[in-house]
């Protein structure tokens, strides 16, 4: 009887309803190319930037020129006042200005420091950071080159000793699992598990708001059995589009696989599970498929934000924190990350006990409540 | 029967009988603002969790290590005794940086051959990266100017002089726009500007596939009428939910509105419009509700993210730049934040004239749609009485 129901469900997700299919392999690998593509720079290159120069010596062209032999800097134009150059930011004809004060030179000659100014537009937070990160490291470099050839010529060091006396203390910086601080590594996977979630609830919308059709053919199944026998085509097609979309992600955008693929499976079945059983009990409480689809569409974008995918859960107040546990997105987009780009997840026991609980609670809640809908149903289908 | 008619329809139908309509529609947009504002509260990602690996264990290091610990950036929560360990909290995500001090430290600064000082961040979330990188480059700078310009004094400098030759160029930065830097500044506008599209979307989008089933209820209305009748009362209420979600910004969540409501009202205006005339184009064309409610799933997280809200347009490839450009949120997102945060956005007339040629386009072939599926269904059921009279 329970492969029945399965069979009749998989005819209704390929022949009869291929929306359904549509929707559980689809979306993920619709997200995958979608924003594997849109993330392809991978960082925010060719800021647009404005210099002010007032000095207009070798010296102050010598940093110009190091900005502009950044890849991270493209330089738009050349301006005379600082009205200029605030306008420039303010039309956003230019996203960072550089503003080289008059006597850089003269005053860096007499051993008086000088100060360079990058103004840098933080409305988004992206350009910014990439803006801030840069330009430090340019001056600074060039700080130590300038104070070196000082140290030779005031103080009498010789070159390789004027080099450490004017900058005694290097920094150096190891980024792990995603070196150059690329956006593909970082956001790509989330997005696709949230499209990933929104395809497997779809599919299962349409079944069990429409499942009036296998009635007669299954009138005496035990309920439980039936309600089983509905979500498990979901939920292995669900496991299947997860490992689709993760091959495609690694085939695409070369976004690296580090992890134990056993455990990828893992996390991807444990997530599909929790996110089938609350789905099926979700569907339940409601009469009608537009409904239910509006509340799907509402839903997403906070299960990703939540999610401490981005927004560190650490960085959440009180009540944020404990709402992110009740998403079943937070358990699996993080650990994914990790797992994918640095081999290993410490929180993945965790996240995987967390979604089979999540999972079997709601599975258990939405038997009793599927078999209550199912006897009074029957009851109706009998008196008419 | 009018325009007047159709409006009075659709209001009944909005707030008395079907009240979730008007309810998704003003909702999402604020629930999405009051989500996320919550979510943001804190704005700036403090207090990393960072291990220290100080190997140096001299009055030098300890000052380095205390400028860390000073840093709201960072919170130390470990001091390791080897490599191994730091490691170990960064693979086991107890920590997000490790900075590494020599064990030559201050021996190799007094001598003047330059030591190093290791940092380590985990870059898998950008949203602890680039804090880090930002924060520890600075003060690494900063604590090695100090210690060049005592270097410098020995070396035989005069005080003033030192710290000049030592750390000749120095940085300043100027954040514009967003003086705190805040992450809440940065995003919850446009996460609202989002909410509000899919309220607009989940609400408007079934509204012109329902007529098609009960035709007869629409005689003697031109399309047109129905079509107008129809997007007018989505709109205005589309606009209230906008202005809603911005009182909620300024008054709660305490973000900046610094630009004139006057234009904010245009580019939310022409915005509501564009998306209730692709809501309603596409409630014209689905063939049945339920479809007409799942077009928004493959429209809502591309037209955010796709909108150069975050990731700018001049970042883009050529793919993303046309997806891009056909995307209504692309022309606002951007629009309201500049208002919100510098009271100023260069591409707004541009935009809101984007914005209401999109709509006008839309609606007119709305009306196109309408019209045609009318005609059809009228001559089908023609021809089946005149069968049936025969």
């Amino acid at each position: 009887m329970f492969w029945q129901i399965c069979k009749q469900e998989l005819y209704w997700i390929f022949r009869k309803d291929p929306r359904r299919a549509f929707y559980l392999f689809g979306s993920s690998l619709f997200y995958v190319i979608l924003f594997g593509l849109l993330y392809n720079p991978n960082l925010v290159n060719a800021i647009p930037t404005v210099v002010y120069d007032q000095d207009q010596t070798m010296l102050s062209r010598a940093l110009v020129q190091a900005f502009d032999d950044s890849e991270r800097y493209h330089i738009v134009a050349y301006v005379t006042s600082e009205e200029e150059m605030n306008a420039a930011i303010q039309n956003k004809t230019a996203h960072a200005a550089i503003s080289v004060p008059p006597n850089f030179a003269r005053d860096i000659k007499k051993g008086v420091s000088s100060q360079v100014l990058v103004s840098a537009n933080g409305s988004n937070i992206a350009v910014g950071n990439a803006i801030i990160s840069s330009a430090q490291e340019i001056i600074a470099t060039f700080s130590a080159r300038v104070s070196q050839e000082l140290a030779e010529k005031s103080a009498g060091l010789l070159p390789t000793s004027a080099a450490h006396y004017s900058a005694p203390v290097a920094f150096q910086l190891r980024v792990l699992n995603n070196p150059n601080l690329g956006y593909l590594n970082f956001f790509v996977l989330g997005v696709v598990m949230a499209a990933l979630q929104e395809g497997i609830l779809l599919a299962l919308g349409s079944s069990l708001l429409n499942d009036k059709h296998d009635a007669d053919q299954f009138g005496k199944a035990n309920p439980i059995l039936l309600f089983a026998g509905k979500l498990l085509p979901y939920w292995l097609g669900g496991i299947i589009a997860f490992a689709c979309s993760l091959l495609l992600s690694v085939a695409l955008f070369a976004i690296p696989c580090r992890g134990n693929l056993l455990l990828l499976f893992f996390l991807g079945a444990a997530f599909t599970f929790a996110v089938t059983a609350l789905g099926g009990l979700a569907a339940l409480a409601f009469k009608d498929e537009v409904d239910f689809n509006r509340l799907l569409l509402i839903y997403a974008v906070p299960a990703f934000l939540y999610s401490g995918y981005t927004w560190p859960q650490q960085s959440m107040d009180q009540l944020s924190f404990w709402l992110s546990f009740t998403f079943p997105m937070t358990y699996v987009t993080s650990n994914l990350r990790s797992l994918m780009v640095s081999g290993y997840a410490p929180n993945l026991a965790n996240g995987i006990g967390s979604l089979l609980l999540m999972g079997s609670v709601a599975f258990c809640l939405a038997g009793v409540v599927y078999q209550r809908q199912r006897r009074r149903f029957l009851a109706q289908a009998g008196e008419e | 029967m009018s325009v007047l008619t159709v409006v009075q329809r659709e209001l009944r139908m909005m707030f008395v009988s079907q009240p979730k309509i008007a309810a998704v529609l003003f909702g999402v947009p604020v629930l999405y603002v009051l989500l996320f504002g919550m979510l943001y509260s804190a704005s700036v990602v403090k207090y990393i969790p960072t291990v220290i690996y100080d190997q140096n264990q001299t009055e030098v290091s300890r000052t380095l290590v205390q400028a860390f610990e000073d840093s709201e950036r960072f919170h130390v929560v470990a001091y390791t005794a080897s490599q191994e360990d730091a490691d170990d909290y960064l693979r086991n995500e107890a920590a997000q940086a490790a900075i590494v001090i020599p064990p030559d430290f201050s021996r190799d600064i007094k001598r003047g051959s330059s030591a190093q000082v290791l940092v380590i961040v985990n870059g898998t979330n950008l949203l602890f990266a680039n804090p880090v990188v930002g924060s520890a480059q600075e003060i690494v700078q900063t604590f090695s100017a100090g210690a060049g310009r005592q270097l410098m004094e020995k070396a035989g400098q005069l005080p003033e002089t030192a710290l000049g030759s030592s750390a000749p160029v120095r940085f300043g930065l100027r954040i514009l726009n967003n003086p705190t830097y805040g992450y809440a500044n940065f995003i919850v506008g446009g996460l609202g500007a989002n909410g509000l599209q899919l309220g607009i979307v989940l609400a408007i989008c079934t509204t012109l596939t329902s007529i098609f089933r009960r035709l007869e209820e629409w005689q003697g209305i031109s399309s047109w009428q129905i079509v107008l009748g129809k997007l007018l009362p989505y709109w205005l209420w589309g606009v209230v939910s906008y202005l809603t979600y911005l009182v909620i910004a300024y008054q709660f969540l305490l973000l900046p509105v610094k630009g004139s409501l006057l234009e904010l009202l245009m580019v939310g205006s022409a915005f509501v419009f564009a998306v209730s005339s692709i809501g309603l184009f596409y409630s014209a064309i689905a063939p049945n509700e339920i479809q007409a409610i799942q077009l928004p799933i493959a429209y809502i997280m591309p037209a955010f993210l796709f909108s150069g809200y975050i990731w700018p347009d001049f970042a883009m490839n050529t793919f993303s730049k046309i997806v891009s450009s056909i995307l209504p949120l692309t022309y606002a997102a951007v629009d309201i934040r500049d208002l919100m945060l510098t009271g100023y956005a260069p591409a707004l007339y541009k935009d809101c004239l984007v914005l209401s040629v999109m709509g006008g386009v839309l609606f007119i072939l709305s009306i196109g749609v309408v019209s045609f599926r009318r005609h059809r269904i009228e001559n089908g059921q023609r021809k089946l009485s005149g069968e049936g009279a025969e």
